[in-house]
């Protein structure tokens, strides 16, 4: 084959262009630490990146609303807990003012102290998570209990809306938010109304139309605690579900990190090899042009 | 005549050839760069020789012709892998820069973008009646919108810009066929006499020829006068002789560019779509096919995630009780006006620019109404000249995106193709340009239907996220592609589509790059200048010279010994 300068000359471009895109590319690999930095480089790694990616935002933004039903529940428990224990004090009031010889002062001051548990118990109803009362359903915005001056509760303002907790793609978890269910239910224990009955028997100015009015309190009285810790159990496989679900997502989201990593990271070592592999290749491509290019016959035509 | 005389006129017409073989060496090496040169060589043959009486004696050397050392089918072969190496190339480059707005391995694309947008939605659902989650809602359903309409306008202005560039190609089109037109008259003129080679011009010619090859495809054959004819775009004259077609180009209906060519009637004709090779090839493919797949894929995202959304929104509470309000605005709407005689009004519809083409081939009263699955024009056959205009109508309404747009009961005359305008162009706008959050929503926050209900008592329901749920858990529902996937799937394989066309065009490109360089290396290996070899030519000319330089010397000593015999 006859061979000209300019053939050696255009196929020497050639190696060296191919071997600096090579070189580019390798380059760019170690620099970013990725195997994939245009969609091209790997079209069908990038679509799995693209799902890893929006996998791993859904479940931080599941576990974010997990840790926000969590928190909520936790300061129902709360609130529950205190309840109970303050109608539990209300009945050991009720109880120990049981009799017709106790003195009217004695009662009086009594009443004194149920109507502070009254009001403490309906504060706590009317608690805010946020800005937004907890046990008024989706009325979220009106307190749900209220009293009129001589403590006869009145009406609940909210509704029966349940807070939906999403946890997982299509799946929520309702947390009751109605706090009727807890303060007066339906066939239950008014807890209000029974503490206006007891604060009533305790200011009657009657000792023995009072003692009665005392002694119908108790029953109900423990009653509504046994209401409340009920609730209280409800909520427990709620808070149990919620966990469960966000130690799936927190066992996943690794899982899924290391898939994301494993597809889309570049690896390190290989690429450095790859570079040293180029680079000789390069330098030995321009060794050989240094080598083939310059001489000609003229070199040695005197 | 072998006498001295005979000698000298050897050694005479020796120093004449040898010379001329310097100076055709002399050509080669100043040529050893020139693009499109082939090496020439001088032709030498022995003269006539004389009788004498020991029988013919030779006469010397003569110089015949300078050829060009060259092969046909190479040049022809590498016009047309140069076609491809033209239509490669700059696909390539087009699809690299639409890769460019769809890069998404930094995470900052669309993808990310919807992420975010469902994660508010989320968000808001936790609090449903917070300030904070509805502030956030808006700015990233804002940002979405925004990311929607800068792709698709990148898209848009990439369309246009090769516009620009196809107007340049022309223009260089023309030039060349001028350029050949005017070599053609020169190689005429030279080779009349039937007895010299334009060697040069005609180096020139195919040099022209090529750079022509790598704009657009065409075929050439040489006229027994030397001269050369062209056409481009499988069968379009563009040089007869020393008369050129000149080629232009008009908007079409897009507001994009076609190419025309002037047929013998002068009549603009265009030809974009038969033109099968070269760089035109190559941009024409990705602005006409490629990217406006793409638009109509990226509108087609943004159409029915804005439907969705909205029917759900719509069906929603706002904190203030409102209900039924979209969530996003700018959905498409096609509008226009079909020909002189079937008329399109109405609002609504489609995704992106809608073609409609009347082509022949159907039936009256069953016209079949096909969509092409890359550009999503519309296409109806009809029966020339027996489908009416009503039937036209009807089989129009059948089409869901267009449905609306489409006049109900236009007047009953027969359609004729060809006679008027019978392709015509809804421009409609595009989901995807105009999608943006609802001014009203974007204004008044409370407006976004969060809640699933509202009660006048006891008041309103700010705690209900029901709504909120329900949108977010769109982002899971296989709304896409018939309800076969979902809108984070769909947008994906756009992306991973473009990769793969890239990386196709890529490997398309490196191929015929390959090829072209094999061809090119053959052509030199026949055609090339060798320095080498023009320095062995010379040393050998130069000794031939002086040797003739030395006969004449011999003949003028011999010539002096017979004097001094006198």
């Amino acid at each position: 084959m006859r061979v000209t300068q300019k053939m050696m000359t255009a196929n020497f471009t050639s190696y060296i262009h191919r071997q600096g895109e090579g070189l580019v590319k390798i380059q760019q690999k170690i620099a970013s630490q990725k195997r994939i930095n245009t969609i091209s480089d790997d079209p069908i790694g990038m679509s799995q990146v693209l799902k890893y990616r929006t996998k791993l935002e859904a479940i931080s933004q599941y576990e974010d609303n997990i840790t926000q039903g969590i928190t909520r529940l936790e300061v129902n428990e709360q609130i529950l807990d205190l309840t109970a224990e303050l109608v539990g004090f209300a009945k050991g009031v009720a109880e120990g003012h049981l009799g017709l010889n106790i003195a009217a002062e004695e009662k009086r001051l009594a009443a004194e102290q149920i109507k502070g548990f009254y009001d403490q118990i309906m504060q706590m109803a009317n608690s805010k998570f946020g800005d937004n009362y907890i046990f008024s359903g989706h009325a979220t915005d009106t307190a749900p209990f209220s009293r009129l001056a001589d403590f006869s509760p009145e009406n609940y303002h909210g509704d029966d809306g349940t807070v939906r907790i999403l946890v997982s793609e299509n799946v929520d978890i309702d947390v009751d938010a109605d706090g009727r269910n807890i303060f007066m239910p339906g066939g239950g224990v008014n807890i209000f109304q029974q503490l206006k009955n007891l604060i009533d028997g305790l200011e009657n100015p009657d000792p023995v139309l009072g003692n009665a009015q005392i002694d119908a309190t108790i029953d109900p009285l423990f009653n509504a605690r046994e209401q409340i810790n009920n609730k209280r159990a409800e909520y427990g496989p709620i808070f149990y579900r919620l966990q469960a679900t966000d130690d799936y997502w927190s066992n996943l989201k690794p899982k899924i990190q290391d898939a994301l990593a494993g597809t889309e990271e570049a690896d390190i070592p290989r690429a450095i090899v790859e570079l040293q592999n180029l680079e000789l290749a390069y330098e030995t491509t321009l060794a050989t042009a240094a080598r083939i290019i310059q001489p000609s016959l003229m070199d040695f035509l005197r | 005549m072998s006498d001295i005389y005979g000698v000298l006129s050897i050694g005479s017409k020796a120093l004449r050839v040898q010379q001329k073989g310097i100076h055709v060496t002399g050509n080669n090496i100043a040529n050893v760069n020139t693009p499109g040169y082939s090496r020439q060589r001088l032709n030498m043959a022995s003269d006539v020789p004389v009788s004498s009486s020991v029988g013919p004696l030779g006469s010397g050397v003569q110089a015949n012709a300078v050829e060009r050392v060259y092969q046909r089918f190479l040049g022809v072969q590498i016009n047309n892998e140069t076609q491809g190496l033209g239509r490669w190339e700059s696909y390539k480059d087009t699809l690299e820069r639409v890769e460019m707005i769809f890069d998404e391995s930094g995470g900052h694309g669309m993808n990310q973008v919807m992420s975010e947008f469902w994660n508010a939605w989320q968000d808001l659902s936790t609090d449903p009646s917070g300030q904070i989650e509805r502030t956030i809602l808006v700015a990233k359903s804002e940002m979405l919108a925004f990311t929607f309409n800068k792709n698709y306008e990148d898209l848009q202005t990439l369309q246009k810009d090769f516009d620009m560039m196809i107007t340049g190609t022309v223009a260089d089109i023309n030039q060349l066929a001028e350029e050949i037109v005017d070599l053609n008259q020169k190689i005429i003129q030279i080779e009349s006499g039937g007895q010299h080679a334009a060697n040069d011009y005609r180096d020139q010619r195919d040099l022209a020829l090529k750079e022509i090859a790598a704009l657009i495809d065409i075929s050439s054959f040489e006229a027994a006068d030397g001269s050369v004819s062209v056409s481009v775009a499988s069968g379009h004259v563009l040089v007869e002789g020393s008369h050129t077609h000149v080629l232009s180009t008009r908007q079409n209906a897009f507001g994009l560019l076609d190419i025309t060519w002037p047929d013998p009637a002068a009549n603009m004709v265009a030809i974009t779509d038969e033109i099968a090779g070269g760089k035109l090839k190559g941009w024409l493919d990705a602005r006409n096919l490629d990217i406006r797949n793409y638009m109509r894929r990226l509108d087609t995202l943004a159409q029915t995630l804005m439907q969705e959304v909205n029917t759900l929104h719509a069906n929603g509470y706002g904190l203030d009780g409102s209900t039924g309000n979209e969530f996003f605005t700018g959905a498409a709407t096609a509008s226009g006006v079909m020909g002189s005689l079937l008329t399109i009004t109405a609002e609504a519809g489609g995704a992106g620019n809608l073609n409609i083409e009347l082509i022949a081939g159907g039936t009256a009263g069953a016209e079949t109404v096909t969509t092409d699955p890359v550009t999503g024009d519309i296409r109806i056959a009809i029966e020339d000249g027996v489908s009416t205009r009503a039937q036209i109508a009807t089989a129009l309404q059948n089409q869901t995106s267009i449905a609306s747009a489409v006049a109900g009961a236009p007047p009953n005359t027969a359609w004729m193709l060809g006679t008027g305008t019978d392709s015509v162009t809804l421009t409609g706008g595009s989901s995807a340009a105009g999608i943006h959050v609802n001014m009203n929503i974007a204004n008044d926050m409370n407006m976004i239907a969060a809640a699933q209900g509202y009660e006048a008592v006891p008041g309103d329901k700010p705690g209900d996220s029901g709504n909120a749920i329900a949108i977010a858990n769109l982002q899971n529902s296989l709304s896409m592609n018939g309800n076969t996937s979902s809108f984070d799937a769909y947008y994906n394989s756009l992306v991973s589509d473009v990769g793969l066309a890239v990386q196709q065009a890529g490997s398309y490109y490196d191929h015929q790059s390959n090829m072209v360089l094999q061809l090119e290396n053959y052509r030199e290996s026949i055609s090339g200048v060798s320095i080498d070899e023009e320095m062995i030519n010379l040393v050998k000319f130069q000794n031939a010279y002086q040797a003739a330089a030395k006969l004449i010397t011999t003949a003028d000593e011999m010539m002096q010994s017979v004097l001094n015999m006198i």
